[in-house]
């Protein structure tokens, strides 16, 4: 990976402050099977958490893919997860709606809270649990139908049938979605017909039209050119406040650009926690700072 | 060359080894010759069905084999020509036989029946070799007049003819001598048997005579110059030691009324089993005398058989004398035979119809010819042309020319209908024909055929019978139409089953359970049909009309039972609920014994409350009044519509009331919710059911009757099972091909995993859906054994649900062993497998097209 763009850490963290030991060894300690306990940043602690992770661990068959996460989302914030690829960053956002209960042998222990309520508790209704959140998936997938049928599906599925509050919220959807302007005069053509960026839109549109206490987002932009990527993370800009977002993201310039509180994952694992500024600049933990400068991953 | 640098250590030049080529080779020709092959094979057989059926449609040829002059004198009064078309004889009004070549002319022999002058009355050609002749002085006398052939040793044979080229002819004792091929002799020559005089009355010459055989001994029907008709049956015995020979009589008479100047009838005729006269005046006027009863005739019909203007020409039977052909003056030939309608005007039920029609071309009928063995008949014309017709298919074989401008005198058909003989102009003339097979054309195979004895046309397949005369009936209708019912019965009762079970496995089941359900429902598919025809026939059947009314109510209480459990489950506290989903297959499994248990009960019930305790009853139309049973059918569209009242308009309206509910009383509006619209139902069926009832409708008779034991609902049910496999897997893999990031777009969504069903996967796998249907329906219309097994095989077209049918695979498979190579019948049913194959290919057609403009609009994927 290229990280060029990345200013280069060692000086402006020796320029800002005075050189703090740095915690080292964990991918070490990893590889060696050792527990390592997540290094989070003291910011977090004044923020009020939307998404408790609670000792989360998960198993695809006899495979271990998440070790005992803990994490909180703070509410009306922009979290990003980095990590190399294969980590576990899909994984973790897919339990946090539950769409691993889908795939054959998921087995999980620990809990996650959305405001305080459990979502892996023995009598949680999925489907209302769903509801709650939104989410956007790696690859664009929209359904069979029109672009206006796309977006206001989550309001299909509640019963909506209101003509004008379905008008409503698929134009704003689709305007905070930024892809209004360029679909206002064919909504009801196939969203299959738009191009790649413009599909990954149309998901985005559908995932805000349910009004999510929790945006998920899984490589929103990976399919996207630059422009569109461009757009997106206005987008998501934009969401902050209204939304809290989850995003996953490959690229560290778009972490470092959008998001507020930033986790890096590594084999599972959270490694380190804290706000995107100083977690870029002036990482806590050694490993975190090979990993976006680039020297492994 | 520097050697490039590696980056597996391997260094070397990529390049595809040969055995790669030639696989790439040897494996695309495979393919370009299976594929095409199969495509051929598919073509072939196609081709080989037309061949075998074209015949069936090719036109008669006729060929002229030979005239030569006869001498002028009054037309002879019977007269026929054997089998080879070598011979004949012809009946003189004098009562002389004389035998003669075809070839030449020359007469071989020469009978003397009766002293000149005394001969008043012959019978007319009908009953084969048996003759009746009626005398000046009342007598009778049967006789057997025929060709007899005999096979002679070699020495028998004169040394001058010896030498007889094999397939010549040679004079011989009055008649031919052939040698065949193989060196055999064979003598043909008149056989004439007369017996003893019978004398009925006093002496009264006898004016016109009729005989017909029935099994017993003959019956003969007398006119006499006095007006009297006797109709007698006559038996005859003979005293094996002493040669003396007693006949006695049996019969009665009566006088038939004069008609002013016309006198007595011109034509005489007694029909097949000698129950019926027809006494025929010129002028059209018809008596029918019943003889049912021997010894006591009574008129029974009178009617005109021509318009006013118009006189009758002529007048014969067809092939088992049931049939009057009538010639007129016009040159119109009509068909005449009696039927049974509901209200006949006539003292014995049966009225005459004219049920088949040849138009003329104004040129009177002078003579009627019709075949030994078919329904094949020659009409001579007065302008010479003869015209051969079909009379069952209406069918116009062909014509020739055999007296230019001069009256036809004579005709006759070659008993193997393959040659035809025509006096007049001076001239006898011969021609061989090759009717090809006139029974069948493309309007006799579609449309309605008058037969002879049925009320009206109608669709009939009857191909062989017992008797000679029978009248074979290829009507194509009967067959297509229990292919198309067995078809929907069993597609009603196998398309719901099997998608909504290929919907349950894929969308709702845990994958673990998937994988055992799945090969558990493909394993149905490997009992082979004759298994299940068999348990069809001979467990099923039995055991459904032994519980009729519960196997009835089943099919409202098995769904009713599933749909109240998933309410009833609504009352589970949620984190009950919650918890037991993993068990709910178990639950839903539980419903159908319960559904079953409650039709047991429910079933005779019904029957007690609805149908006066007897369902066959009912449905034979003997109890009851039609809105019960109008109430039962109409029930499930009764639930229909009130689902679509509920989900269209009673639904929103509650919606924002339920939302905010608790749990348990949201269960408690549903279930009650629920229970209104079952009275709702059944309140809706019931009223429906007695407006139509009131509107003067009844069910039965339509798509009800009465029942019986191999039925189409059996047949539905157990072909239904049979078809359940393939549409379950070609279905289920089709909706487990719908891609899987959809499935969790919608159900990230919050969707529920029925909604992710209805609205993304099941319009996603349309086409595949719509696959799995279209080859169920191949599979239940070319199904046969079930279907050979499990209907009774009536070929006949009855919706009645309770009826049996008979389809065109079984039909095939019945018949085809006993059909005669080559033979009309034979390429029928090829005929019918034609048709089977055109129905698959138009359904699988269309199949395929839906099929492509479902995937169009779905799978931009
Ligand atoms: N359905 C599955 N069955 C078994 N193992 C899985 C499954 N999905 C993911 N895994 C494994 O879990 C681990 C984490 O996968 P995940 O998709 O979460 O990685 P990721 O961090 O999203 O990677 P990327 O950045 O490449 O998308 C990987 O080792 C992967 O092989
Ligand atoms: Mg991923």
């Amino acid at each position: 990976m290229s990280v060029s763009h990345v200013p280069p850490h060692d000086q402006a963290a020796a320029a800002v402050g005075p050189p703090r030991e740095m915690i080292n060894g964990r991918v070490l300690a990893i590889s060696r099977g050792e527990p390592i306990e997540t290094v989070v940043h003291p910011e977090l602690a004044r923020e009020e958490a939307v998404l408790d992770i609670d000792h989360f661990s998960l198993w695809y068959g006899s495979k271990q893919a998440l070790f005992d996460i803990t994490l909180t989302i703070p509410r009306g914030k922009i979290t990003a997860l980095i990590g190399p690829s294969g980590c576990g960053k899909s994984t973790l956002l897919r339990s946090v709606n539950r769409l691993n209960d889908l795939i054959d042998n998921v087995r999980v222990s620990g809990d996650m809270r959305l405001n305080g309520d459990s979502i892996y508790g023995r009598s949680v209704d999925v489907i209302e649990l769903r509801k709650r959140m939104g989410m956007v998936f790696q690859k664009p997938n929209p359904f069979p139908m029109s672009i206006y049928e796309n977006v206001v599906y989550p309001l299909r599925i509640d019963g909506e049938r209101n003509r004008a509050v379905l008008d409503e919220v698929c134009e704003r959807s689709l305007r905070g979605a930024a892809l209004w302007d360029e679909v206002k005069d064919r909504l009801h053509e196939s969203g299959l017909a738009l191009s790649g960026g413009q599909q990954q839109r149309l998901c985005i549109a559908r995932a805000i039209a349910g009004d999510p206490e929790v945006l998920l987002l899984d490589e929103p932009c990976s399919a996207l050119d630059p422009i569109a990527t461009g757009k997106i993370e206005d987008l998501i800009q934009e969401l902050k406040g209204t939304y809290s977002v989850l995003i996953v993201t490959h690229n560290m310039q778009q972490a470092a650009r959008t998001s507020d509180y930033t986790a890096f994952m590594y084999l599972g694992r959270v490694i380190e926690y804290g706000l995107t500024t100083v977690l870029f600049t002036n990482p806590h933990v050694k490993d975190t700072q090979d990993y976006i400068t680039g020297r492994f991953g | 060359m520097e050697a490039r640098k590696s980056f597996t250590g391997h260094a070397r030049r990529r390049r595809t080894g040969w055995g790669v080529r030639v696989g790439e080779v040897v494996s695309r020709l495979c393919i370009t010759v299976g594929g095409i092959g199969t495509i051929a094979a598919v073509g072939m057989v196609c081709v080989f069905l037309v061949w075998v059926v074209y015949p069936l449609f090719r036109g008669a040829t006729i060929t002229e084999a030979g005239a030569q002059p006869r001498p002028e004198r009054p037309p002879p009064l019977r007269w026929a020509v054997d089998e080879q078309q070598v011979l004949a004889w012809e009946l003189s009004s004098e009562g002389v036989v004389e035998v003669f070549r075809l070839d030449d002319g020359r007469v071989l022999d020469r009978r003397v029946l009766c002293p000149p002058g005394t001969l008043t009355a012959v019978s007319p050609p009908g009953s084969g070799d048996t003759v009746a002749f009626g005398f000046r002085d009342g007598t009778i006398r049967l006789a057997r007049l025929g060709f007899a052939t005999r096979f002679y040793d070699e020495q028998e044979i004169p040394s001058a003819l010896r030498g007889l080229v094999a397939g010549d002819y040679a004079d011989f004792e009055g008649g031919l001598l052939t040698r065949s091929a193989d060196g055999q002799w064979r003598g043909l020559k008149l056989r004439l048997e007369m017996y003893e005089p019978i004398r009925l009355s006093d002496p009264t010459p006898v004016r016109r005579i009729d005989v017909s055989l029935r099994p017993t001994g003959p019956v003969v029907s007398v006119l006499t110059e006095d007006g009297r008709l006797r109709t007698t049956f006559v038996s005859r015995r003979e005293n094996l030691l002493t040669g003396e020979v007693v006949q006695e009589l049996l019969g009665g008479e009566l006088t038939l009324p004069r008609r002013g100047s016309r006198g007595l009838p011109d034509y005489l005729l007694l029909s097949g089993i000698g129950d019926s006269v027809y006494a025929i005046w010129d002028d059209g006027h018809l008596l029918r005398v019943s003889t049912q009863d021997l010894e006591e005739p009574t008129i029974a019909e009178s009617r005109q058989l021509v318009d006013v203007g118009e006189s009758i020409t002529a007048v014969q039977f067809l092939i088992g004398k049931t049939t009057l052909i009538v010639g007129d003056s016009t040159g119109r030939v009509r068909a005449w035979f009696g039927t049974r309608p509901k209200e006949a005007a006539t003292s014995d039920g049966t009225v005459l119809v004219a049920a088949h029609e040849f138009a003329g071309h104004g040129s009177a009928v002078t003579a009627l010819a019709s075949s030994a063995r078919t329904r094949l008949l020659a009409v001579g014309h007065a302008d010479g042309q003869v015209r051969l017709w079909y009379v069952t298919s209406d069918k116009d074989v062909g014509s020739v020319t055999a007296a230019a401008g001069l009256p036809v005198r004579g005709l006759a058909l070659a008993p193997r209908d393959d040659g035809l003989l025509a006096e007049g102009a001076g001239q006898l003339r011969h021609w061989r024909l090759d009717l090809g097979h006139p029974e069948v054309t493309f309007r006799a195979l579609a449309r309605p055929v008058w037969y002879e004895g049925y009320p009206a046309p109608a669709h009939v397949w009857q191909s062989s019978s017992g008797s000679d005369a029978f009248e074979p009936k290829f009507g194509m209708w009967p067959l297509v139409f229990g292919t198309l019912k067995a078809t929907f019965y069993s597609l009603l009762l196998g398309v719901p089953l099997a998608l909504l079970a290929a919907i349950y496995t894929s969308e709702f089941l845990h994958p673990q359970v998937r994988a055992l359900v799945k090969p558990t429902i493909e394993l149905m598919a490997s009992l082979p049909s004759v298994v299940l025809g068999f348990l069809a026939a001979l467990v099923f059947a039995p055991f459904v009309e032994h519980v009729l009314p519960a196997v009835l109510a089943a099919l409202l209480t098995v769904p009713g039972a599933f749909l109240l459990g998933a309410y009833v489950w609504q009352f589970l506290p949620e984190k009950l609920a919650v918890r037991m989903e993993r068990h709910r297959f178990l639950y839903v499994i539980a419903a159908l014994p319960m559904g079953i248990g409650l039709a047991a009960v429910v079933g005779p019930w019904l029957e007690s409350a609805l149908f006066q305790g007897d369902f066959k009853a009912w449905l034979a139309g003997s109890t009851g009044s039609a809105a019960n049973g109008w109430m039962m059918l109409l029930l499930p569209l009764a639930a229909l519509g009130t689902a679509f009242v509920l989900a269209q308009f009673v639904n929103p309206l509650l919606r924002p009331w339920t939302a905010q509910e608790s749990r348990l009383r949201g269960a408690l509006v549903e279930l009650a919710k629920f229970l209104l619209a079952a009275a709702a139902t059944v309140a809706a069926a019931w009223l429906a059911g007695t407006l139509l009832d009131a509107a003067g409708f009844d069910p039965r008779g339509s798509i009800v009757g009465t029942y019986v034991q191999r039925n189409a609902l059996v047949v539905g049910f157990i072909m239904g099972f049979a078809i359940i496999p393939i549409i379950y897997t070609i279905a289920e893999d089709a909706l487990t091909a719908v891609p899987e990031h959809l499935r969790s777009a919608s159900l990230g969504c919050g969707a529920t995993p029925w909604q992710t069903a209805h609205r993304i996967i099941i319009p996603t796998a349309m086409s595949g859906l719509f696959s799995a249907v279209m080859i169920g329906l191949g599979r239940a219309v070319g199904e046969t054994m079930i279907v050979l097994m499990a209907t009774g095989n009536t070929p006949i077209i009855d919706l009645n649900i309770f009826n049996g049918f008979r389809t065109l695979s079984a039909n095939i498979a019945v018949e085809m062993p006993e059909a005669v190579r080559g033979s009309t019948h034979f390429r029928t049913l090829f005929l019918a497998a034609l048709v089977l194959f055109a129905m698959t290919f138009v359904l699988n057609t269309i199949a395929e097209v839906v099929r492509l403009r479902f995937r169009r609009r779905a799978y931009q994927l």
